[in-house]
């Protein structure tokens, strides 16, 4: 039960840390055409604007991944502890 | 064979992979798994028949009913435990068994999270002898030390620690092996370190991913890269430094120092050899003592043709070698 315990953390370890590196990927590939198009004075705003909004919508999506990961990841741990009870009042 | 011997076999089995998948998760993440405090993390310790053996007076007589006063300790290489030294299709036989046969050694075997860095495993080992000295049921007159891969690295950490401390049990080491040791760094991870290198100085955002992915390999592994043996070759250091400022470690004083090299050609000169050493460690690396002999040490190089790096850790002419030197007869080279 021991060893469920540390793969979950694991897996969760991974979700977090992988999810964050994705995340800077994507945003950063993006943010390049409109960092471009900012260049051009009429559409300055414009771009700023989408990039800003676009910069949201990412971070929301990989925010929404990551909390549910830790949310799995805790009622997995509490499944894992339930078992245990259940196996240590058996003995 | 009944069917409860072969649901015991196939248990055994099952358990044995999942043991193995956790030695490879541990080279890899280990000390990620130390800085977490997973419980999937292997704790060095010895082992005996896959289990935990306390390091208690109890306990050792239990194992070993008829210790005697030498003793051989079995350190095993990243990613990989104890089972490595097992003799193909044979479930007991291992360097350790043959020497309790045929020259009166008691063996012990370590396992431990390979994903540390060297230096932390050879104090740990240096620990778990010092503990054998006291708890031992007679006394300890001699003791073999074999380390294979990055084994035989913690051994030499192991053995510096026990000098640097004055440790009761380095004058008790009579022979220590190293069987396909990188004294000399590891080529592929000097690879690995250039390419993570290049890839974060492109300073593109999909190339720096692939950087800090590859990064994440433990410290452990990172060691490898020039023979990290002592904590001040890393502490304050730039993990991904790609050159070579390690300390100058000198091979235990008063120990018979053997270099075991595999190599995949049918001689030392062969093409294969040359290129691929053992296909992981090449031979220049595995035969170079990396230090000065001091006080008294001494060192032999043996070439085993044909054998390649994980079988160096369970091979009888590897065997032969081993025994040999033991008895007092050294076959070899000076290195």
């Amino acid at each position: 039960m021991n060893r469920l315990r540390g793969l979950t953390d694991l897996v969760q370890d991974a979700v977090q840390h992988g999810t964050i590196a994705v995340e800077k990927v994507h945003q950063s590939v993006a943010r390049t055409p409109l960092d471009v198009l900012a260049f051009l004075p009429p559409l300055t705003a414009t771009a700023r604007g989408i990039a800003a909004w676009q910069a949201l919508v990412i971070a929301t999506t990989y925010d929404t991944i990551r909390v549910t990961s830790a949310a799995a990841g805790e009622l997995l741990r509490a499944c894992i502890d339930l078992a245990d009870g259940a196996r240590a009042s058996e003995r | 064979m009944s069917a409860s011997h072969a649901a015991r076999a196939s248990t055994r089995a099952s358990a044995g992979r999942v043991e193995a998948a956790l030695s490879v998760l541990n080279a890899l993440v280990g000390d990620h798994l130390r800085r977490r405090s997973n419980p999937l993390e292997i704790q060095f310790g010895l082992y005996q028949d896959g289990h935990p053996l306390p390091c208690s007076r109890d306990a050792i007589a239990r194992a070993h009913p008829s210790a005697t006063g030498k003793l051989c300790v079995l350190v095993h290489g990243l990613a990989v435990n104890e089972g490595v030294w097992l003799f193909p299709g044979r479930r007991r036989r291992t360097y350790g068994s043959l020497l309790q046969r045929d020259a009166g050694y008691t063996p012990f075997q370590v396992r431990y999270n390979t994903g540390l860095h060297v230096s932390d495993n050879g104090e740990a080992l240096a620990q778990v002898i010092d503990a054998l000295l006291r708890e031992y049921p007679s006394e300890i007159r001699e003791i073999v030390l074999v380390g294979h891969s990055m084994g035989g690295l913690v051994v030499r950490s192991a053995c510096e620690v026990a000098r640097a401390g004055g440790s009761a049990w380095l004058g008790r080491v009579a022979h220590a092996f190293y069987l396909g040791a990188p004294h000399g760094g590891a080529p592929l991870e000097r690879l690995g370190a250039v390419v993570a290198w290049s890839l974060r100085a492109i300073g593109v955002a999909h190339t720096t991913l692939i950087a800090d992915v590859l990064d994440v390999r433990s410290a452990g592994i990172k060691d490898l890269r020039f023979a990290h043996l002592v904590a001040k070759d890393w502490q304050g250091r730039d993990a991904g430094a790609l050159f070579d400022a390690r300390t100058v470690v000198p091979l235990a004083p008063g120990v018979s120092h053997h270099f075991g090299v595999g190599g995949l050609g049918r001689h030392e000169g062969h093409v294969l050899t040359r290129l691929l050493g053992d296909a992981l460690v090449p031979v220049a690396s595995a035969s170079a003592p990396g230090g000065p002999l001091d006080g008294g040490a001494r060192a032999d190089v043996r070439f085993f043709p044909g054998i390649g790096h994980v079988a160096l850790a369970h091979h009888p002419d590897v065997f032969a070698w081993i025994e040999a030197c033991c008895s007092g007869q050294t076959p070899g080279e000076a290195p």
